[in-house]
């Protein structure tokens, strides 16, 4: 036999990585019967001190025993329940793209930049690729910017070399648009799938500390992957790499963020509202004296149309949701023309029943809202939901959206507010249900 | 405090998902050392988890948290040489036999061979392989584990693989 080479040594290593997911779970549910054993105590002055020690902290209360709960070292589980609950979010990185030159292939980068503040702050960078017909030429590259701070909105488009400033405008769409951010689209570019389609790679040092590195397990037919470096003593990502495995083994960036920081004060820059050299100013006085809804999400195919705009999660049993439909077949729109198919999104999908509360008209649509509830009886969970529609003469139309968690004291504010702004055009408020209206009326179905 | 010495003070004050991520990064090289003992990989696998359930018993013990990794593999070995040393009523099949499709199974005869061969080297050689190809800082654990500078740790590493291969050659030509 020639010399061992490293492929066989690393052969021989392998065999000790198999099943390492199980036995892990196998080892942790056998840790309850066999808990640390306490030190042993020395002496009456020691037992003396443990005693005064216990008083004092029952003394404090139920408070006072919070200070004393150990803080969990974190790996990916709740990584995105922990996520949403952050007070804000800054993430900064590249997307990649690659194109074919006449000296081969070339990967250009293009920096990303976001930040997200609870209840109605944020910044957005955001691109349009324009692609050739194989998808192997890059034509065009438009770049939006977008800074609300609540009081000034500033709106940049780096391709037409135009910028629109005014007022900070509708809170309640800066609201939903940071909640979309922090809850949907964060989350998805951070963590898509559950922790369980996770697997620990390995660790990696990162400004001095050992982080853990995650990366998403294959899937069939899906070359996409993702790499988490996750910091454990506070459970958040602190760098992502999203990537294309292609058959032949090459990893091929997609997108890469090199800072993500959590509940901590945005680069002064993001919100100085300035208005680069060259650029075509529109100034806005006044914001829009009706705010009207404006589509979260809409598609068409053939005469069919849809649109959703908010999707409100009231509790386990059901969400609120606000959607149109129509078919433009004829002359007159024919709206709700056609039945909707909706499902909650878990791997298998979670057949739904609607209820429809009441119809309005803001922004040339005609909105209907309506209370979703699962089939199974079982909890809603935090699975996106898919609105579809099917026209029997051809076309069909599926809309995605995720229904918004709120903490309970703003669930009923965002809920009374969210129908009273599809009601505002119409100026009739009669139809609005409270929170707790609808959750009696889930209770009675 | 290192993160290691972290994770471990979380261990002891009953955070079990802070033990989890002890598992995660050293269960390779506990099941490595149990394999020298066992010579079977299904037995060192179960032993690797008792190795883990009494260091977890045990974490009071241990006063410098920093130090867990070489204490964690001095109950490695301790419990594979318990385990040589007791009496087996049962037969213990050869993997093939045993109805669970191990990795070996699937693999070349000249890997078993040379995990087989890996097992018979003196203990300081075994250890630099193990620690290379298992743990994601071997140079930093070696100085821990084996008291050895860097320049030190890769000339053992070469020692050790130029052994195995001496050894797979002799073992070749006996056969012949």
């Amino acid at each position: 036999m020639n010399a061992p080479t490293e492929e066989m040594f690393r052969d021989v290593y392998a065999a000790f990585d198999r099943e390492h997911a199980a036995r892990r779970e196998a080892m942790l549910a056998a840790l309850p019967l066999a808990a640390p054993a306490p030190a042993k105590r020395r002496g009456r002055l020691l037992t003396t001190f443990t005693a005064v020690a216990a008083v004092v902290v029952v003394g404090l209360g139920i408070a006072g025993l919070e200070m004393f709960r150990p803080t969990p070292a974190y790996g990916l589980d709740g990584l995105r329940e922990r996520l949403q609950a952050l007070h804000s979010l800054y993430v900064k990185g590249w997307i990649y793209q690659r194109m074919q030159t006449e000296f081969g292939t070339a990967t250009v980068r293009f920096p990303v930049e976001r930040y997200y503040e609870r209840p109605a702050k944020y910044y957005t960078v955001s691109y349009g690729f324009s692609l050739g017909a194989n998808s192997d030429h890059l034509n065009r590259v438009s770049r939006v910017t977008v800074a609300n701070d609540g009081s000034r909105n500033l709106l940049l488009s780096a391709d037409a070399k135009e910028a629109v400033i005014g007022p900070g405008g509708d809170s309640l769409d800066a609201e939903l648009r940071v909640e979309n951010g922090l809850q949907v689209d964060e989350a998805q570019q951070l963590l898509n799938g559950v922790p369980k389609d996770f697997e620990r790679v390995g660790a990696e040092r990162l400004d001095g500390v050992m982080r853990d590195i995650y990366e998403s397990k294959p899937i069939a037919h899906d070359d996409f992957l993702r790499r988490v470096w996750v910091d454990p003593r506070n459970g958040l990502p602190v760098r992502v790499v999203g990537m294309h495995r292609k058959s032949s083994g090459e990893d091929v960036l997609a997108y890469e963020y090199t800072v993500i920081r959590a509940n901590s004060e945005p680069p002064a820059e993001l919100f100085a509202f300035h208005v680069p050299d060259g650029y075509k100013l529109t100034e806005v006085k006044e914001p829009a004296a009706h705010p009207a809804i404006d589509d979260y999400c809409s598609g068409g195919a053939g005469s069919q149309n849809a649109a959703t705009w908010a999707a409100l999660r009231l509790d386990d049993n059901a969400v609120l949701l606000c959607w149109s439909q129509w078919n433009d077949a004829k002359e007159q729109k024919a709206w709700f023309h056609d039945e909707p198919q909706i499902v909650l999104q878990a791997g298998k999908d979670r057949a739904c029943t609607e209820h429809r509360l009441y119809e309005t008209t803001s922004g040339g649509l005609r909105w209907r809202w309506s209370l979703v509830t699962p089939n199974d009886k079982k909890p809603v969970g935090s699975e996106s939901m898919a609105v579809k529609f099917s026209d029997p003469k051809g076309g069909s139309v599926t809309l995605s959206i995720m229904p918004l968690a709120f903490a309970e004291g703003r669930l009923a504010d965002m809920v009374d507010r969210v129908q009273r702004r599809s009601l505002e055009e119409g100026g009739d408020f009669s139809e609005l249900k409270p929170l707790v209206k609808l959750r009696d009326a889930v209770g009675k179905e | 405090m290192s993160d290691t010495a972290e994770l471990v003070v979380r261990a002891r004050d009953g955070d079990q998902s802070a033990f989890g991520l002890l598992y995660d990064r050293h269960a390779r090289l506990v099941r490595a050392i149990c394999y020298d003992a066992t010579a079977h990989l299904a037995s060192a696998e179960d032993l690797a988890q008792d190795v883990f359930l009494k260091a977890y018993q045990r974490l009071h013990q241990l006063r410098e948290t920093d130090r867990f990794l070489p204490w964690l593999c001095e109950i490695a070995r301790r419990a594979g040489h318990d385990w040589r040393r007791q009496p087996r009523r049962e037969v213990e099949l050869p993997d093939e036999w045993s109805g669970v499709e191990p990795a070996a199974r699937r693999e070349e005869p000249q890997i078993g061979e040379l995990r087989e061969t890996i097992r018979q080297l003196p203990e300081d050689e075994r250890m630099a392989l193990h620690l290379f190809y298992l743990e994601e800082q071997p140079v930093v654990v070696a100085r821990e584990l084996l008291g050895l500078s860097q320049s030190g740790f890769y000339k053992l590493l070469e020692r050790a693989r130029n052994h195995a291969g001496a050894i797979l050659r002799r073992n070749q030509e006996s056969i012949r």
